[in-house]
């Protein structure tokens, strides 16, 4: 397998173009050809420029883009199964490098948005989901009730999280109308909402 | 089990943390992954998930802008895309050649040879 390099991609595309002499005179200019090629590439990878400032506050340092690759092969392994990188991702914290990995299959898929390096917690009433933060874990969010229990709230200063409850899209602020009221003990892992839980509302708590 | 559109990250050793912990050692339901030497390693075999059999899996990667790479850097391809994209540029940059109206070409080089 060639190591694929800019330098690669150039002198096999001038190859192709002066078939296969290179005394030939040159109909395109080098710099005319890489760019083409980089085009190329960006379409392919579906390049797009990543922030500089994460949602967690975090920075990263710039020049960075997040490419996309599609129908990455899964095989079976011990047990388990895995799929091989198709490129080495940028070294970054948490391993953020590898910042999106989600089944080929459309379909059948619950759409949340939310980038995965926040600690942020979305939850469906009736139908826990932990999007994000592993440790971070919503435990019993049940229509009817009014109580949410997360592992992470024993943790937090009581007004060291905002919690916001409604449909999607979930508004990013408090709306202020008194449904997101709600009480938590100081050291205890949950929280009491004023008003009882809706099966198929959405649960939003930033950490 | 749940479907969700992107599987859970985990970092390095937490899957096995987790599989301690009776009361989350499912995950919820859901699948989480961890990225060892190369490799993104999921939880559980997703391949053989009944109802799923996920075969393949989309990713996103930070990659340095392709500003950046030099000529001779490792660019974040596999071969396979690169076979596509030479493709794709001889294509684009290829002058396309003047219809040819004879018949059969070789026929008149061979009464010129006489």
């Amino acid at each position: 397998m060639a190591l694929v390099t800019k330098q690669y991609l150039y002198e096999t595309v001038s190859a192709l173009l002066e078939g296969g002499n290179p005394s030939a005179g040159k109909k395109f200019e080098t710099r005319m050809v890489q760019a083409f090629i980089q085009q190329s590439i960006n379409r392919k990878l579906k390049t797009e420029y990543l922030s500089v400032t994460l949602p967690s506050d975090e920075t990263i340092p710039e020049g960075l883009v997040l490419a996309c690759y599609d129908q990455v092969p899964v095989t079976s392994y011990k047990g388990l199964s895995r799929a091989k990188l198709p490129a080495m991702p940028i070294s970054l914290r948490r391993n953020m490098g590898v910042y999106f990995v989600g089944p080929a299959v459309a379909g059948n898929i619950s759409p949340i948005p939310t980038p995965v390096t926040s600690l942020t917690i979305q939850a469906v009433i009736d139908r826990t989901i932990v999007v994000v933060g592993t440790t971070e874990l919503v435990i019993g969010v049940a229509g009817g009730s009014t109580i949410v229990t997360c592992n992470s709230f024993a943790n937090v200063a009581d007004t060291g999280f905002t919690v916001i409850r409604g449909n999607v899209p979930i508004p990013s602020i408090d709306p202020l109308d008194g449904s997101n009221y709600f009480t938590k003990v100081k050291t205890n892992n949950y929280i009491l909402f004023n008003t009882p839980l809706v099966p198929g509302e959405y649960l939003k708590i930033q950490i | 089990m749940i479907v969700l559109n992107q599987y859970i990250p985990l970092q390095n050793g937490q899957a096995n943390f987790i599989k301690s912990q009776n009361l989350i050692n499912n995950l919820l339901g859901t699948v989480g992954y961890e990225v060892r030497d190369g490799y993104v390693v999921f939880t559980e075999d997703i391949t053989s998930v009944s109802g799923q059999n996920v075969n393949a899996v989309d990713m996103q990667l930070v990659t340095m802008d392709l500003d950046k790479y030099g000529d001779y850097d490792l660019l974040p391809i596999g071969s396979d895309m690169a076979a596509q994209i030479i493709t794709e540029v001889v294509g684009m940059l290829m002058q396309t050649p003047p219809p040819d109206l004879r018949v059969d070409s070789r026929a008149e080089e061979a009464v010129n040879k006489r």
